[in-house]
């Protein structure tokens, strides 16, 4: 990536200096208020991530700091709507569609980056459940609560894989690296086909086996360019896009011939 | 190089669709045909969500159409009272299409049954097609016998109308009927209905064959109009980028194509042509029986 994108390498390192001399203020001025602590913070050197005509995916750098000796989970996760999951089921020998199920509350992207392998990080999985960390572990409320039925779970595995083999859905990074015993950095990849919205990025510091502190940032993903007019246009104003396509067609029908008719 | 393509949601070859827009226009060209019925399939494999190729399709026709009936306007070949009829039913049918494309969406039925659709025209049409052309390949060698006009039933049908450029004397539910039927297909499936309405005119309203074409064509451009601006309108999945590549690719490719076609053994191409059909279909086919990798899909909203 950084061979492709040298510009938006540059500006990282240029956010990262300034990070970094903030920070130098900041302990200043945390001495002066007499508290010896360092400040914990999580932030993205992208701000805003691109969606153009030539998108083919994106790193994205998050770092920040927590206190010496502590392990860091961060959790991206896209902003949360409502999905069906359909299942086919065999008709006659055709495949089509036929249950499904509906959870309301699904983010659009989740992904997961740690200092070691999360479940050494708690002695068991009921902290996993508590803050969500892994895609298994959303809370994916369905649309109608129908208790104890199993099939509800088949839809909610069916979901996960689903989305994890779009991309969207990754928990196998333990690639938070630490660059003092404070500072840390980690890359999360933004597949080409990366939902638009707001991010949240969340910062979980664990220590002894306990999330001891949380941070929070945010970062947008939208589409921009040529590529951002016609699907706004598309979306917003339907009726206008529909003309517009049928008027460009005719023009360009018309302009053929006109052309091919001077021909030989 | 590669291309987003804002509707359709990914990432797209763009050399590899101009060249795919390029051959089936150039088959178009060859043979006369719009080229919708190849395209829209071909789409679909090249991995364009099946709605979004039939509606981005049907706006490529409009384009296609256009060209097409400039030019047998020009000879005088459009009957513009016949097409008006074909047309009235052709809008009657192609928003009825468009309305229960849109209800098929929404229960997750829509991909079954544009694919399914295409099985059935490309398997008739492609069998049709190879049987006349080996038949012709046969006949042509023997020495061709004149065909004679059948008398039918459909004939006798109320409303009869005169219809002065093409000589004809025949009930105005007919070419609405027709018109109608094939206005409901291009709405489903993205095609002009050329390959449908041509014979139909032929043989079920005895247009002399001069006619034909051109009015055909011309009817088109506004069924398609029609469906491309409903689609846009409640279904927005009309792609202006994959369009306009289609066109550039669609275009050239036909010009080519028209150019050749005199040059070529005839029957020969159309068996070919029958044969990329049926291998469209069982393609096609294959994908609808075959066990799918993931047995779940999943959709944005409730």
């Amino acid at each position: 990536m950084s061979a492709i994108h040298p510009t938006l390498n540059r500006a990282r390192f240029r956010v990262l200096a300034t990070f970094l001399a903030g920070l130098a203020n900041l302990g200043t001025s945390a001495t002066q208020a007499q508290t010896p602590r360092q400040p914990i913070v999580v932030e993205v050197a992208q701000p805003q991530i691109e969606i153009d005509i030539g998108f083919k995916g994106s790193d994205l750098l998050i770092f920040g700091q927590v206190e010496a000796g502590t392990d860091v989970i961060v959790v991206v996760r896209g902003e949360t709507r409502t999905e069906t999951v359909r299942r086919k089921e065999r008709f006659f020998g055709v495949w089509t569609t036929g249950k499904s199920r509906t959870f309301i509350t699904v983010p659009s992207f989740y992904a997961l980056a740690s200092s070691r392998p999360i479940d050494h990080l708690f002695p068991d999985e009921s902290a996993l459940q508590r803050y969500e960390l892994s895609p298994q572990n959303i809370n994916f409320t369905p649309l109608d609560i129908v208790p104890g039925d199993p099939t509800t779970d088949i839809f909610r595995e069916a979901l996960i894989s689903n989305k994890s083999g779009q991309g969207l859905y990754d928990d196998q990074h333990y690639n938070v690296k630490f660059l003092s015993d404070q500072l840390f950095r980690t890359t999360m990849y933004m597949p080409a086909n990366v939902p638009i919205g707001r991010y949240t990025v969340r910062l979980y510091m664990v220590r002894s086996d306990r999330v001891v502190a949380q941070r929070e940032t945010y970062f947008i993903v939208d589409k921009v360019g040529i590529e951002e007019k016609v699907y706004r246009f598309a979306h917003e104003h339907g009726v206008l896009y529909g003309l517009f396509a049928v008027v460009l067609a005719l023009l360009a029908g018309w302009l053929v011939t006109l052309f091919f008719r001077r021909g030989p | 190089m590669t291309v987003y393509l804002p509707i359709a949601e990914i990432s797209v070859n763009v050399f590899a669709l101009l060249a795919m827009g390029g051959v089936v226009g150039l088959l178009s060209g060859l043979f006369g045909v719009g080229g919708g019925f190849l395209m829209t399939p071909l789409l679909i494999f090249f991995g364009i969500p099946p709605i979004v190729a039939v509606a981005t399709q049907a706006n490529q026709i409009v384009a296609t159409s256009v060209s097409g009936s400039l030019a047998h306007w020009r000879r005088g070949n459009v009957d513009l009272a016949m097409g008006g009829m074909l047309l009235a039913g052709g809008i009657v049918g192609s928003s009825g299409g468009v309305w229960l494309f849109s209800y098929l969406r929404e229960i997750g039925q829509i991909d079954l049954v544009i694919k399914g659709s295409f099985v059935l025209f490309l398997g008739t049409i492609g069998t049709l097609m190879l049987i006349e052309s080996v038949k012709s390949f046969i006949k042509r060698r023997r020495g061709a016998s004149p065909q004679k006009r059948r008398h039918y039933w459909i004939h006798s049908l109320p409303l009869k109308m005169k219809f002065r450029k093409s000589g004809i004397y025949v009930s105005a539910l007919l070419p609405i009927a027709i018109g109608g039927l094939i206005g409901f297909l291009v709405a489903i499936m993205g095609i002009g209905g050329g390959f449908i309405m041509v014979p139909a005119m032929i043989y079920l309203l005895g247009m002399p064959t001069i006619m034909v074409v051109g009015t055909s064509l011309f009817q088109i451009i506004f069924v398609t109009a029609n469906v491309t601006f409903l689609q846009a309108a409640t279904n927005s999945n009309v792609d202006l980028v994959l369009a306009v590549i289609l066109m550039a690719g669609g275009i050239i490719g036909a010009q080519f194509g028209a150019r050749w076609g005199n040059r070529l053994n005839a029957e020969a191409l159309r068996i070919l042509l029958s044969a990329l059909v049926l291998m469209v279909c069982v393609k096609l086919v294959y994908d609808l029986v075959a066990t799918p990798v993931d047995l779940y899909t999943v959709v944005i909203g409730g």
